[in-house]
């Protein structure tokens, strides 16, 4: 079965965004970098929040054209308010999310990004749909932002699977959700 | 003087459950992850009512002899015949003060709104944070609103056997 994947790049005190959006905070660095390609080539697949999707859309003025979905992967937005995408690689998913993610593991295929944003992976969370969390902790308190773990409601227990350091001072962190 | 935070956090950022339960914590505060040698080299503590008063509930009191000083404005429930305790109240700023005033050269700072009051007052130099692996959904955080950015300088990152992996950071000045 694929696995559905959160991984991102957070504040120490757990925070994907500023308030306002800004990703100006974020370091990144060739170490980094350089892992991106085996990362990208893992996932086939993108699952977005409505939120990180506006986002993802006012930041890029061009995505909105693109036909072939997010980074080029299958790209599922998870809404109940907004019905169709202006770009055409993006299926718009308005009810049973947990259903279409279940569904959707259960085909072929590599593996299934959850890009985020807090609110979907709480949901899926909740649901038992989520395999790995991965996070790239950045070495800074932001104080106030979109929470990268919004209130779940149960306990999630892990197995960690990875620990990395790099030179920049992010940490990085794999782990496997038990299920 | 120098200020330090030791403190586990479930990954979502947690120190214990909305009602102060620590029952997600592996039991016996889990595999040796350096507390002994981090309280070697601790003059003090400096705690809240609430972490005072969620100690005094353990069956044994864990400081031994080092001085606490418990930040309250009222008096405090009686501690164990063998602790040390002093109460203090005042801004962060001049609880440093007063302790450095008294010799006190390095403080272990414990309990949620004390060490965000300290770390907003830009009083703390080093969090050692350890992290159980573990969401538990819902708590009271580690961290709190701040007016600003606090920049960290990674230090180094320790890896556990059994999944907990202890960071260490420095407060950039």
């Amino acid at each position: 079965m694929r696995k559905v994947v959160y991984s991102l790049t957070n504040s120490l005190d757990n925070f994907i965004a500023r308030t306002d959006g800004a990703a100006d905070w974020i370091l990144m660095g060739d170490e980094v970098m350089d892992e991106f390609p085996k990362f990208f080539a893992s996932f086939d697949t993108i699952l977005i929040g409505r939120k990180t999707y506006d986002h993802a859309l006012l930041q890029n003025p061009d995505a909105g054209q693109e036909m072939s979905g997010y980074m080029g992967m299958k790209t599922y937005v998870f809404s109940r308010t907004i019905k169709e995408s202006p770009n055409m690689g993006v299926t718009i998913i308005s009810d049973n999310a947990s259903e279409f993610v279940r569904n959707l593991k259960n085909e072929s295929g590599k593996d299934i990004w959850l890009f985020g944003g807090g609110i979907l992976a709480a949901s899926l969370l909740k649901e038992r749909l989520v395999d790995e969390i991965g996070l790239a902790i950045q070495p800074v308190l932001l104080g106030s932002g979109t929470p990268l773990f919004p209130d779940i409601g149960v306990q999630v227990d892990l197995q960690l699977l990875e620990c990395k350091t790099y030179k920049n001072g992010l940490v990085g962190l794999k782990y496997q959700v038990k299920n | 003087m120098k200020a330090s935070v030791f403190i586990a956090t479930s990954l979502d950022g947690f120190i214990a459950r909305a009602n102060g339960d620590l029952d997600w914590l592996p039991p016996g505060g889990g595999e040796p992850h350096g507390y002994d040698e981090f309280m070697a080299t601790v003059d003090a503590l400096v705690i809240g009512r609430k972490t005072f008063e969620t100690v005094l509930t353990f069956d044994a009191w864990p400081y031994g002899a080092k001085p606490v000083f418990a930040l309250s404005a009222n008096t405090l429930a009686p501690a164990p015949a063998e602790a040390v305790v002093e109460r203090m109240s005042g801004d962060p700023a001049e609880i440093v003060s007063q302790l450095a005033a008294r010799g006190i050269r390095h403080i272990y700072v414990d309990g949620g709104i004390t060490i965000q009051r300290f770390l907003q007052a830009g009083l703390i130099q080093r969090l050692i944070i350890t992290r159980i692996p573990v969401l538990i959904g819902s708590g009271i955080p580690l961290f709190g609103v701040t007016e600003r950015d606090i920049a960290l300088k990674h230090v180094a990152t320790r890896q556990y056997a059994s999944g907990l992996v202890q960071s260490e950071y420095a407060v950039a000045v």
